[in-house]
């Protein structure tokens, strides 16, 4: 008798579930992007229905994937945010928010209240994938994938599927971009991503596919500049938490081509002060597979490697400077010298509010490679 | 089942570990990084001397009480008066300990994942959970942790481990950029975390057996360790800067840990740890202030345990804000125990050099 007039007691906590959500009642915004037009700021919720989430595995051709795209505005983020609930229906659930999307005039001017408010509000998480970007919000965030998979399968919301194959940019998370946002010394590359209908058609209709195209360097907060994919050779085999790969063409001296895959590469990087001027060194290692020799070509792995070496250091040289003028700092050199070399570090940035890229030189670049195999043919070594 | 009605060494130490670790763990960690910013682990590594020496005295101490309560060794020694000042002291202590851990809690639930339950709700549930330890002893409190411990330690290790992705360990780098100033402000918090140990002296006298040394440089370096596990977490994986924002670091760092495609949330395991931690620590501040008072009779030790326990109901959340909280853990709590701890066990250990009164001096002694 007493033992059940406890658990009697017990269920009564079972009725009191205040923070109880039912999935069907919810909206679970799956991307944001925010852009800023003149003095306020303007969002656009991507939102997907449950059946389109449950479609990953199971490609159906029953018409079109199906996006809604809420749009706000206001004069703060939160604003902006609030001002898209009362004609959303239902109670708005921003925590399963895979990617959020900063437009460029955001990126120049707001970019760090924009992420402090996010991340206030405890809506968001810090794990979404973040990208900057050129283009027109809705249109991006309404891009589809292939074989009308859900859009949680396009580069959009899982960038890291085709970065495995193709490391142009690496793809990162809001945790750090921050640091480019409140770390002293801090720079962030932020991907750029971009619509294009040229590469893909749907019975010769062409569809709209997100790609990457660039990358924005984030530092102090906002956008130092733009770099498109063209110019970031060097970035790929220096600045990535961890590169995958990324094909690098060489011009043998008779002329043939060979293509390369440069794989995993790593960097080092290490300051000698000169005369009060920081000169960084930098040194370079990667792994070589051998993917396309002409038949007639004299191609030898020797050989191979050593043109690979003087391709690579040109390459990180030619990127230094282009980003040096725009006074980008691409490599991140500057948090390095902050962090090894601290005193230095604080004397020449005593005073200015700008980047020290200005009073870095590039020295040495050191690169070392190694021929791992030659895929599927046969090399000769040399 | 439970043999021996005391708790073992074992379930003193996991107690120990749930006890003084959400401390070092959890609650220590803000006020630490809004201290010492990037510099805070290194005050954890700075304090290892002084916790060290601490650690020895504790040694002394309880090599010379033996398993005598540490009130009634005062009283045997030092006569009535001092005995009785000890205990209205701890008992502020102990209830204090009590207080900012149930407010901790009960504002990080509404915080973060029960914003529509109202706060009496939730406060009241931990609260009885919480009384019904303390008036079932050390034993129930010591049982309840070998049970609770283990999988809070292995969730520990997972949250450790699926965050290594977002690790960048260089931002631990520069120290001392600002000079010895914060990371020795920092010491204060790290101190007033790792100096809980001294809880050991209220659980020591229950035990079966006393502790041996090897169960207190064992203990010491868990709780060092404790410490700086999130704390060097927080800093390489958002930044310090941005870490010594969050209200609560230990718990951003279950916010990103996640596995897979398909599994990109898995926070609400630290509701288990948390929960685990101040529902054992509250229950054995309760517990620890009304032993000081050995009551005669089970019925007024209770009558303590429920009016500290309705006490807490108003002051568990509604008499101050969170900001106000803040304010006090950090310029008045922390600081206030670490002086209290560290003067206690000091003038303790003075205590236990100096030669005992003899026969009939006391006037507790039986």
């Amino acid at each position: 008798m007493k033992v059940m007039s406890v658990l009697l007691m017990l269920t009564l906590l079972l009725t009191g579930c205040w923070d109880v959500k039912e999935v069907q009642s919810v909206n679970f915004i799956t991307a944001l992007g925010v852009d800023y037009v003149k003095d306020h700021y303007v969002i656009y919720a991507q939102m997907l229905d449950f059946w389109e989430i449950s479609r990953q595995d199971t490609p159906s051709n029953t018409g079109k994937a199906k996006i809604w795209i809420g749009k706000a505005e206001g004069a703060t983020m939160t604003d902006a945010l609030n001002n898209l609930y009362p004609a959303s229906q239902q109670r708005t659930l921003w925590t399963h928010v895979k990617t959020i999307v900063f437009s460029r005039s955001l990126l120049e001017s707001h970019l760090s209240e924009t992420v402090a408010s996010l991340l206030r509000s405890r809506d968001f998480r810090y794990t979404p994938w973040v990208f900057g970007t050129d283009q027109e919000m809705g249109q991006l965030l309404s891009s589809v994938s292939l074989l009308n998979h859900s859009v949680i399968n396009s580069e959009l919301m899982d960038p890291m599927e085709v970065f495995k194959q193709y490391s142009s940019i690496e793809p990162i998370q809001l945790i750090k971009l921050i640091n480019g946002i409140n770390e002293p010394a801090g720079r962030a590359l932020l991907p750029s991503i971009t619509i294009t209908d040229e590469v893909w058609k749907d019975y010769n209709d062409p569809i709209n596919l997100v790609k990457l195209n660039g990358a924005f360097c984030i530092s102090k907060g906002k956008s130092t500049g733009f770099m498109d994919m063209e110019h970031l050779n060097g970035v790929r085999y220096t600045s990535f938490r961890k590169m995958y790969k990324y094909p690098l063409t060489v011009d043998m001296p008779d002329g043939s081509h060979v293509v390369l895959n440069i794989v995993d590469s790593k960097s080092k990087s290490h300051f000698k002060i000169k005369a009060g001027v920081p000169v960084a060194g930098m040194k370079i290692k990667a792994r070589i597979h051998v993917v396309e020799v002409n038949k007639e070509s004299s191609a030898t792995a020797q050989k191979i490697k050593e043109l690979a070496q003087i391709a690579v250091a040109k390459e990180v040289r030619t990127t230094f400077a282009e980003a040096r003028q725009k006074d980008i700092d691409i490599y991140g050199l500057e948090k390095k010298l902050y962090r090894k070399h601290n005193a230095n570090w604080k004397r020449l940035s005593s005073g200015t509010s700008n980047s020290l890229i200005s009073k870095i030189d590039l020295g040495d670049v050191e690169v070392n490679l190694k021929v791992v195999h030659a895929t599927s043919y046969k090399l000769s070594d040399h | 089942m439970i043999k021996s009605p005391k708790p073992s060494i074992s379930q003193a130490i996991m107690m120990v570990m749930l006890t003084v670790g959400i401390t070092n763990h959890v609650f220590v960690i803000p006020a630490l990084m809004q201290a010492a910013k990037r510099d805070a682990w290194f005050s954890v590594i700075l304090s290892i001397l002084p916790f060290g020496i601490f650690t020895c005295l504790l040694i002394f101490i309880t090599n010379r009480t033996r398993s005598k309560s540490l009130h009634s060794w005062i009283s045997s020694r030092f006569g009535a008066f001092p005995s009785y000042l000890f205990r209205a002291v701890l008992t502020i202590y102990f209830f204090t300990i009590a207080w900012f851990t149930l407010f901790d809690t009960i504002t990080w639930t509404k915080n973060t994942f029960l914003p529509y339950t109202p706060t009496w709700a939730t406060l009241i549930v931990l609260l009885g959970l919480c009384l019904a330890g303390a008036t079932l002893g050390i034993k129930t409190i010591a049982v309840a942790s070998g049970l609770l411990l283990p999988l809070v330690v292995v969730l520990g290790f997972y949250v450790g481990i699926a965050n290594v992705e977002f690790k960048d360990y260089s931002l631990l780098f520069p120290i001392l950029e600002f000079g010895w100033g914060p990371p020795v402000k920092g010491m204060v918090y790290a101190c007033s975390g790792l100096f809980e140990f001294f809880l050991i002296l209220f659980i020591q006298p229950h035990l079966e057996k006393p502790l041996k040394k090897k169960h207190f440089v064992l203990l010491a370096v868990i709780i060092t360790g404790l410490t700086i596990g999130p704390l060097t977490g927080a800093i390489s994986e958002f930044n310090p800067y941005e870490a010594s924002l969050q209200r609560y670091p230990a718990y951003e760092e279950w916010r990103i840990a996640g596995f897979g495609k398909y599994i990109s949330q898995t926070d609400f395991f630290s509701i288990y740890q948390w929960l685990s931690g101040s529902a054992i620590r509250i229950s054995f501040a309760l517990f620890a202030a009304a032993d000081l008072w050995e009551f005669k009779k089970s019925k007024s030790r209770f009558i303590l345990l429920l009016v500290m326990a309705i006490t807490l109901i108003p002051l568990g959340n509604y008499v101050f804000n969170d900001v106000q909280f803040q304010f006090m853990i950090f310029h008045y709590i922390f600081p206030g125990n670490l002086m209290l701890m560290s003067g206690l066990t000091l003038l303790l250990a003075i205590a236990a050099l100096l030669p005992g009164r003899k026969k009939g001096g006391s006037t507790h002694e039986t």
